[in-house]
């Protein structure tokens, strides 16, 4: 008889998008971060050193 | 177009790692038979495997990363050695977690002491979680030294995690050699395995890509400001 394993499938593929997704999610939470700070003296992603400057 | 910004080639490379990885998922699921002792739960396999190979494909960058830090003090070659050993660190999780639920099925005990491959990977776990808050805790400018040689002890552990088992005698191993008995005779087991090794290289190979250009951009933040702070 074979045993049901299926409970047990679905709790790793379960843990392997959920680690997956909260390290996805906390790459967004940077990004999040890092657009506020920089985004706050009206510059983008692509002149950091300039918001610095501004900043002063 | 600055060449640090995301471009096209960015959101290109994440939709082709996440349509590899839906390509994986449809060939464990639906494509692969039953494997005749273990169940369902045989398909587990695929992912925990993947992953742990990803992740020595991570730790690996870590190592060269690192070490080209130590000899060359770029900071290039730090902000890649932090990518690469978070991503490390997240695949090393999915792979203690996929295979502690495996052995919850197969042994009924959720982690064996007396397996060394098992213990070895919880060292090789604990250095990167290590790695991962120091980095990401500690002050960006005086860590970066003692990252790059926790990353390098970290990679050394990897070779001990394979070889550990191969210490036992044959009858005393429990960790599943698959690959190293032959296993695998249906083609389609194959496919699946060798599916599911690409699309998650691919995905963390596209993490590490994010994860460097986040911390490039976080770094020219700080960099830029820590100038302006001298000049002023």
């Amino acid at each position: 008889m074979t045993v049901d394993t299926y409970p047990d499938l679905f709790w790793a593929y379960t843990a392997v998008w959920a680690i997956l997704a909260i390290y996805i999610a906390s790459l967004g939470a940077r990004l999040k971060r890092i657009e506020r700070s920089i985004g706050s003296c009206g510059a983008s992603h692509r002149d950091v050193a300039g918001c610095c400057d501004s900043k002063r | 177009m600055n060449s640090k910004t995301p471009t096209i080639w960015h959101s290109l490379a994440t939709v082709v790692a996440f349509l590899l990885v839906a390509c994986a998922q449809y060939y464990v699921f639906m494509v692969v038979p039953n494997e005749q002792v273990m169940g369902a739960v045989q398909r587990v396999f695929y992912f925990h495997v993947a992953s742990a190979l990803a992740c020595y494909a991570a730790v690996g960058v870590v190592f060269v990363a690192s070490l080209t830090y130590l000899a060359t003090r770029k900071d290039g070659a730090d902000l890649l050695s932090v990518a690469a050993g978070e991503v490390g660190f997240v695949l090393c999780t999915v792979v203690l977690a996929t295979g502690m639920i495996w052995g919850h099925s197969a042994w009924n005990t959720w982690f064996r002491w007396e397996e060394p491959r098992l213990v070895t990977f919880l060292v090789l776990w604990l250095i990167f979680l290590s790695f991962t808050v120091l980095r990401n805790f500690g002050d960006p400018a005086k860590t970066a030294v003692h990252g790059s040689v926790l990353g390098i002890l970290g990679a050394i552990t990897v070779p001990i995690v394979y070889v550990s088992i191969k210490f036992l005698p044959q009858s005393a191993r429990l960790h599943p050699e698959v690959i190293e008995r032959g296993g695998l005779k249906d083609p389609s087991y194959w496919q699946a395995f060798g599916l599911s090794v690409v699309a998650l290289l691919a995905l963390s190979a596209v993490l590490v890509w994010v994860r460097y250009w986040l911390g490039s951009i976080e770094y020219r933040l700080r960099i830029g400001c820590d100038e302006g702070e001298r000049v002023v």
